[in-house]
């Protein structure tokens, strides 16, 4: 039987994932699995952007063939049990997180472009700190309990500041 | 300055053994000059008579520093400085942040909840449990649901409001 095809194709660019000290493949095959089980666990993650679309595709295989065929399928469960290294993890991957996406639509995960942190590991005596740039995203589950992440809604015309006051000074001169 | 003068004397006399070339006109007669030192006081009309009281030329006295030098050279069209149209001003709290990533500042706020909650969450979870249910966040001051699988996570503080609702009623008056 054909495995159907994820609900969202991410492209996923040809570039390293940055990992050091590790041997080729099995390496890259452990690193995700800590990934993958550090993003059902805590269903937010931070992490650079290579690993992160590395990490969603398998993330949403996984959420997507449970939600599917749930845990009494045989490849599932087999696929679920080799990615996901702490066996709490399985569990909560079949019964909280698929049934909460079960009616999802447009992928399971969601990726935001985080802003570059305050440099104040390069002045000399500050804190040590991050040294990333330009790389840093947080990946998530989406519909957890955690706060929620979004951009600023723009509001309306006659809300912004200068119009709000423009209008309180017409209303007081006439 | 005078070993400058007997060295370019000497490589004039040399060229022009070297290269048969005629004497030269008598203002660049330096043999003579210096063979007859009386001659340097009398005014000449040339103005390679300059060379009689050796090479002067305008010299910098003072070192630019490198801030100085570096804004020098951004100000040349070959450096093709621009400004940058990559920035947005936050609508929530103003400060700057680029177009295709969030609000750092904003975001930080956020991470800081999701540090509380993610903490929050584990030790509701346990350790080696198997995950079974979802989890409910409420914050001091709201009701809990009743009756429901859902595991809650008390937080003992109100929810945070990270911006003003109303910008137009004033906050904290008695």
């Amino acid at each position: 039987m054909a495995i159907p095809p994820l609900k969202i194709a991410h492209r996923i660019r040809p570039k390293s994932m940055k990992l050091r000290c590790i041997q080729e493949a099995p390496g890259r095959v452990e690193k995700l699995r800590v990934m993958l089980g550090g993003l059902i666990r805590h269903e937010r993650i931070e992490l650079n952007s290579h690993r992160a679309a590395e990490t969603r595709d398998y993330a949403e295989r996984l959420i997507q063939d449970a939600v599917l065929y749930g845990p009494h399928h045989k490849r599932s469960m087999e696929m679920a049990s080799f990615w996901l290294k702490e066996k709490e993890l399985v569990h909560k991957l079949f019964k909280v997180i698929a049934p909460r996406l079960e009616n999802e639509t447009r992928g399971f995960t969601k990726i935001w472009v985080l802003a570059d942190p305050e440099k104040t590991s390069y002045e000399p005596g500050g804190l040590p700190g991050v040294h990333y740039k330009n790389d840093w995203v947080a990946l998530e589950i989406k519909n957890n309990p955690l706060p929620p992440i979004r951009p600023n809604p723009t509001p309306h015309r006659s809300l912004y500041i200068p119009n709000l006051l423009l209008a309180a000074a017409a209303a007081s001169i006439a | 300055m005078n070993a400058l003068r007997k060295s370019l004397l000497s490589l004039l006399e040399s060229s022009r053994n070297t290269f048969q070339l005629p004497l030269p006109i008598p203002a660049l007669n330096f043999a003579a000059l210096a063979a007859n030192p009386d001659s340097r006081s009398q005014p000449s009309a040339s103005f390679l008579d300059d060379l009689k009281e050796g090479l002067l030329r305008a010299v910098q006295t003072n070192r630019r520093s490198v801030q100085r030098r570096q804004w020098r050279r951004i100000g040349m069209p070959q450096f093709n400085s621009k400004p940058r149209r990559d920035l947005k001003v936050c609508i929530a709290c103003g400060n700057l942040h680029e177009a295709h990533t969030l609000c750092g500042h904003c975001y930080a706020s956020v991470r800081a909840e999701t540090e509380v909650v993610k903490e929050a969450m584990s030790k509701t979870y346990g350790h080696l449990k198997p995950i079974e249910h979802e989890v409910v966040v409420v914050y001091e001051g709201e009701a809990k649901p009743k009756d429901r699988p859902e595991k809650i996570i008390e937080i003992p503080k109100k929810r945070p409001d990270f911006f003003a609702k109303n910008l137009l009623e004033k906050e904290n008056v008695a």
